[in-house]
């Protein structure tokens, strides 16, 4: 038996196989080539599949909706929907229910990121520091490599801060945690990494790299966050990168409300 | 009682190719195939018997006979993960119809480590290339009319945006 070497000619359940492990740039790409192609990388099981892994989703778990709510929409169009809109991954820590204060530039298309911060009820800092929590996903390579320990955080005034080597005592950044969420045999694991050595990301893996920033003079969480610039991490893909995400102008005030009297309260 | 572990490990199983080739294997080697698990359950006799294994031709169950052997001794042993890395690799260095044929077996024959490297080697080959060069890596013809190319490009636009 000779099996040509064409690929359109493996059956289809084991072509969604390998389908489900590309990245959506691949299957994209791999949709032009040929109509059979086109069907099979176009398929709802296939972007469901993706969508899954990218977004931690979990479908197994909820029932699906009634037709009616849920429309004609498919899983590729939400995915597209999704991408565009670079909603982040959920995990305990992140997901679109928490703020992002800052998100990836467009200059890096292999990853996304995203600047969320984990809030005090009376949004003080605590022990004089604001938690920063910075997310960064490969959302299209096999593998890249991150300098988590080379982290900027730049500030409107000027300047910048990394957590090495550490800098003049009235700024310090300081990593407290990375977690790794990775996603094998189709579940989400969790494992926490080194904060000082660089960090491997696989297709869809992303990192969770918690940073206290403490500024000299500042009391609340929102004396610190106007006065940030921008983050920006190494990245290695191809080459040698920096993914760079500004601070997003009027976030800090659709999540803060100022009280009469100084006080600060996170909006609802 | 000690020896009976070892007396039944020491069984070996003759799995016959699709060309009629016979394959003597031991049977916690064989074991690994998850159609001849299955089929070992419904017979109380296996002594001497010949396993037909589909489709596959000799020079494919060879492949998977090496695989499975490899797997077992690498559990036995506890080969570290580079080394297992390093044989896997070399492992599926083979011409795409080959590594083709790997992977049709190890979908019929339920050897899932199996399908899974294969699939992943396929996948990792169709990455980071465009149309032309997937077409050009794995011999694929170009059926679109013009129009119906178009339209497909059209609808890939929302990801190539950003590339």
């Amino acid at each position: 038996m000779s099996v040509s070497a064409a690929l359109q000619t493996l059956p289809a359940d084991v072509l969604s196989l390998i389908f489900q492990r590309l990245d959506f740039r691949s299957l994209c790409n791999l949709s032009e080539t040929n109509s059979v192609l086109h069907a099979l990388a176009s398929s709802e099981s296939t972007w469901r599949h993706i969508t899954t892994r990218r977004f931690r989703v979990n479908t197994n778990a909820q029932l699906p909706r009634p037709l009616a709510l849920s429309g004609n929409l498919s899983w590729r169009t939400l995915f597209s929907n999704w991408h565009a809109q670079r909603r982040m991954p959920i995990s305990r820590t992140t997901g679109p229910t928490f703020t992002v204060f800052a998100k990836g530039d467009p200059f890096v298309p292999q990853i996304q990121m995203w600047i969320c911060v984990s809030s005090a009820d009376d949004c003080r800092l605590r022990d004089g520091a604001l938690r920063l929590r910075l997310v960064v996903q490969n959302i299209s390579e096999p593998c890249i490599l991150l300098q988590p320990s080379q982290t900027h955080i730049a500030f409107t005034e000027g300047g910048c801060i990394c957590p090495q080597p550490p800098s003049d005592s009235a700024r310090t950044l300081t990593i407290v945690q990375i977690a790794c969420e990775s996603w094998h045999s189709n579940e989400p694991s969790h494992r926490l990494v080194d904060t000082d050595k660089p960090l491997f990301l696989e297709l869809d893996e992303f990192a969770v790299i918690v940073m206290d920033l403490r500024l000299a003079d500042t009391v609340f969480e929102v004396d610190v966050l106007e006065r940030l610039e921008h983050v920006r991490i190494p990245v290695i893909t191809h080459c040698f990168q920096e993914a760079v995400a500004p601070f997003l102008d009027g976030v800090i005030w659709e999540a803060y409300e100022f009280l009469p009297g100084g006080w600060w309260v996170r909006r609802a | 009682m000690a020896d009976v572990p070892n007396q039944i490990n020491n069984i070996t199983l003759k799995l016959k190719s699709k060309d009629g080739e016979i394959f003597e294997v031991e049977k916690p080697v064989a074991m690994q195939i998850n159609f001849v698990k299955g089929m070992l359950e419904d017979v109380d006799e296996i002594d001497g018997m010949e396993i037909p294994m589909g489709e596959v031709e000799a020079a494919i169950l060879a492949k998977v006979v090496e695989y499975c052997k490899f797997h077992y001794q690498q559990e036995l042993n506890q080969t570290n993960a580079d080394e297992v890395d390093r044989w896997e690799r070399a492992f599926v260095q083979v011409d795409k119809s080959t590594l083709f044929q790997l992977i049709l077996a190890a979908n019929f024959l339920d050897v899932q480590s199996l399908l899974d490297l294969t699939c992943k080697t396929v996948a990792d080959m169709i990455k980071g290339k465009t149309p032309e060069q997937i077409r050009a890596e794995f011999d694929i013809d170009n059926d679109f009319t013009p129009e119906q190319l178009e339209e497909v490009r059209r609808d890939n636009a929302w990801c190539a945006e950003d590339r």
